[in-house]
């Protein structure tokens, strides 16, 4: 029953339960010190399995602990034995505690082994039972010495009793005290503080740095919206910064949105009108008359009248912008179209269902030729392929720039053909290609497609295409770069799951000195051997034995499957340093083979980044040795 | 533009004068460039904005002086504007470029 026995090292398996419990600092020692004592006269032979576990669990702290708390408890409980009687018994068992952590301490500053049941009742106990007896039996109204000035105070119930020390300190000392550790505290909470601001700033992608008065006024004026008559002249940048801000505080309402509107505006954007009702959408149109380009996002109460309304009022909108105008009708559409279609340049809307085949048809029919940005995204009204595949037929050739087809109503009605059909057309003139969702695009897309018709293409984004392989999107960006002599600014291939090393080091090849943003999200095919070697200078020794390696591979069993004479890629590969000179935004979130190492290569080998998003990539540590100027954003140990 | 010349006065549309540190005025890239011209020689600045949104800005400018060592930290006290004066200084901000 001795707890001698538990220093056995033994320490069985954990329920949560039982981890839960050891974390608040509860176990069931008072239990089973009182079994023992029960017990303690019959046997002493056997230790008991279950105090092995107890033991363990208090060993760290009590280490620690029992130094410095074992003596007040003895004073306090020879006091308290005084003064209340009632309180006996937990004394006892705190005296207990208190024994047990010191011979706890005492053996492990042993060594802890080989300790057998007897020792319970070794000298140290009774040296210790002396000590109660003998030593700090100061009381009340006596005279101590502070332990830390020295002089003599008359010790009363409010003295502090310092456990470092192991006595009592004066009334001097320890108000001082008390002031050090208040500021403590405050240290404690300002890091907190500190802490926090940063995680916040880690999420917004900014730095922590000194606010600009502007945006200080910008904030200030925010905050009491409601209180302002009007805006004055505060320039433009500031006002569409203010909208912004608006928008995304959700303060964008009636009142707050015609502090925005002037007649000389040519331009408005509106990123939440969730709050703006019908009657402001006319306001737009009846103040600013001469607007040519209009974005109204979430623009729900968007009505029919208001659209009617802009048909007769804004005679030179050229470039529409919508999301989520989910209460215009189809007819309605088709009206509009029919009314103002022809001036359309741009066209842009998302998420709504009641945007339907006739509409497009419609769109296209007026303003299909001119068009030089058209944007569909989640219009789920538009649910059949044989409209989506009139698309091309009204393209005029070569005047789309901008182009996206996302996620449409099912995966089957947007097609190979219809994307290589559109292409065929327009592609020359394409700088901007987003068919993100479009889930039964397959290499054919990107072979017949992308890489034939579009030279000029510098932004482009696959999202969830997941049916494009390795092997046909490398093929198809080495036949790219064939067209395409200026290389992509952006590139979007988040959860292209097929994708793996050959195919990202392809797009780096070609795209390696333009690229500004990126995203790999979710490839977790890529290796730590590809990251590696494309970050390390073609110079080092690891990459001149890795060339030598797979030249004698190739010598063995000589490979005819890839370019650049790279091997087969079940075995070794080949890939030379890539440098990415402009590369400001990375997101390489769940490509799991992204650790602390490759951080590092990342770093050297990209001069710009200064935002790299590694989510789910739990080898990144906070031990990772970033660059200056990097931020480093989803590591398991930002917290907030 | 001399290095001995280490302050600047800048002056309000209703004449009020703050001297103030070259450094500090040249946190504003406008008032930097000013330098320059015939400002640079008299040490002299005439500001189009009346003296109590001057003064909130001298207050911002020596606030921006003192932490922008610490602001990596993130430990820096939040600078308060009084609220009537947003608009008004937020016009003049933009046009210090601060």
């Amino acid at each position: 029953m001795s707890r001698r026995s538990r220093t056995s090292g033994v320490r069985g398996p954990n329920s949560a339960l039982t981890e839960f419990l050891r974390n608040a600092g509860i176990t069931d020692a008072f239990r089973a010190r009182r079994e023992r004592e029960a017990t303690d006269g019959e046997s002493t032979a056997n230790g008991s399995d279950q105090d092995v576990q107890e033991v363990l669990e208090e060993e760290g702290d009590t280490v620690v602990e029992a130094e410095v708390e074992m003596i007040p408890t003895r004073r306090r409980s020879s006091r308290r034995n005084r003064v209340n009687e009632a309180e006996v018994e937990e004394d006892e068992e705190i005296k207990q505690i208190k024994i047990a952590a010191i011979k706890k301490r005492k053996m492990a500053k042993r060594g802890g082994n080989g300790d057998d049941d007897d020792e319970f009742d070794d000298p140290d106990f009774s040296e210790f039972e002396d000590e109660i007896g003998t030593n700090g039996m100061k009381r009340f109204g006596e005279e101590d010495t502070c332990v830390d000035c020295g002089t003599t105070f008359h010790l009363t119930v409010y003295s502090r009793f310092l456990k470092e020390k192991q006595g009592y300190i004066c009334e001097n000392c320890n108000e001082t005290l008390k002031v050090r550790e208040r500021k403590a505290r405050k240290n404690q909470l300002n890091a907190r503080k500190r802490r926090r601001t940063f995680a916040q700033a880690l999420l917004n992608k900014s730095e922590v740095k000194i606010p600009k008065l502007q945006d200080i006024c910008i904030k200030k004026i925010s905050a009491n919206i409601s209180d302002v008559d009007a805006l004055g002249d505060i320039g433009q940048v500031n006002l569409n910064k203010l909208s912004q801000i608006l928008s995304k505080n959700r303060s964008l309402n009636d009142d707050t949105i015609s502090l925005f509107l002037n007649p000389s505006l040519k331009s408005i954007e509106f990123w939440d009108c969730s709050n703006v009702d019908s009657d402001s959408y006319s306001k737009i149109a009846s103040f600013c008359p001469n607007v040519e380009s209009l974005t109204l996002f979430m623009c729900g109460q968007l009505h029919n009248d208001n659209l009617k309304y802009y048909t007769t009022n804004l005679k030179n909108l050229k470039n529409l912008s919508l999301n989520g105008p989910f209460l215009i009708s189809d007819s309605m559409w088709q009206e509009y179209f029919e009314e103002s279609g022809s001036r359309f340049e741009k066209f842009e809307i998302r998420n709504t269902h009641r945007f339907g085949n006739d509409s497009l048809i419609s769109l296209l029919e007026n303003s299909g030729s001119k068009l030089s940005s058209l944007k569909l995204s989640r219009l789920d009204g538009l649910d059949s392929e044989a409209v989506y595949d009139l698309i091309p037929h009204y393209l005029s050739p070569s005047t789309l720039t901008e182009l996206e087809i996302s996620y449409p109503h099912t995966e089957d009605i947007v097609t190979n053909d219809l994307l290589i059909n559109i292409l065929a057309i327009t592609g020359e003139s394409l700088q901007s290609l987003n068919v993100d969702g479009c889930t039964s695009l397959t290499d054919r897309f990107l072979l017949e497609g992308v890489a034939r018709f579009c030279p000029n293409l510098t932004h482009l984004s696959m999202k969830l295409l997941d049916q494009v392989t390795d092997e046909g999107f490398a093929q198809a960006f080495d036949e790219f770069s064939k067209v395409n002599n200026g290389g992509l600014l952006s590139v979007d291939v988040t959860k292209c799951i097929g994708l793996s090393d050959n195919a990202i080091y392809s797009l780096l090849k070609h795209s390696s000195h333009t690229l500004i943003e990126l995203s790999l999200n979710s490839l977790h095919q890529v290796t730590k051997d590809f990251f590696l070697q494309v970050f390390t200078d073609d110079l080092t020794a690891f990459k001149k034995s890795r060339l030598e390696m797979i030249e004698q591979q190739g010598d063995d069993e000589p490979e005819d499957e890839d370019e650049d004479g790279d091997g087969d890629h079940k075995k070794l590969q080949y890939f030379s340093h890539v440098r990415l000179p402009l590369l400001t935004t990375w997101d390489c979130g769940f490509v799991r083979a992204v650790d602390d190492e490759i951080l590092d290569l990342i770093g050297k080998s990209c001069p710009k980044l200064s935002i790299l998003e590694v989510y789910g990539n739990n080898k990144c540590t906070s031990k990772a040795n970033i660059v200056d100027g990097l931020m480093v954003i989803g590591r398991q140990n930002d917290q907030i | 533009m001399d290095s001995e010349v280490e302050y600047v006065t800048l002056v309000s549309a209703d004449n009020h004068k703050f001297i103030i540190l070259k450094e500090v005025a040249s946190i504003s890239s406008m008032l930097k460039s000013s330098q320059g011209f015939q400002e640079g020689e008299t040490g002299k600045i005439s500001l189009d904005m009346d003296g109590d949104i001057l003064e909130c800005i001298v207050e911002y400018l020596y606030y921006h002086y003192k932490y922008k060592e610490q602001a990596e930290t993130g430990d820096i006290p939040q600078f308060n504007i009084p609220t009537h004066l947003a608009l008004e200084l937020l016009v003049k901000a933009d046009f210090l470029d601060i």
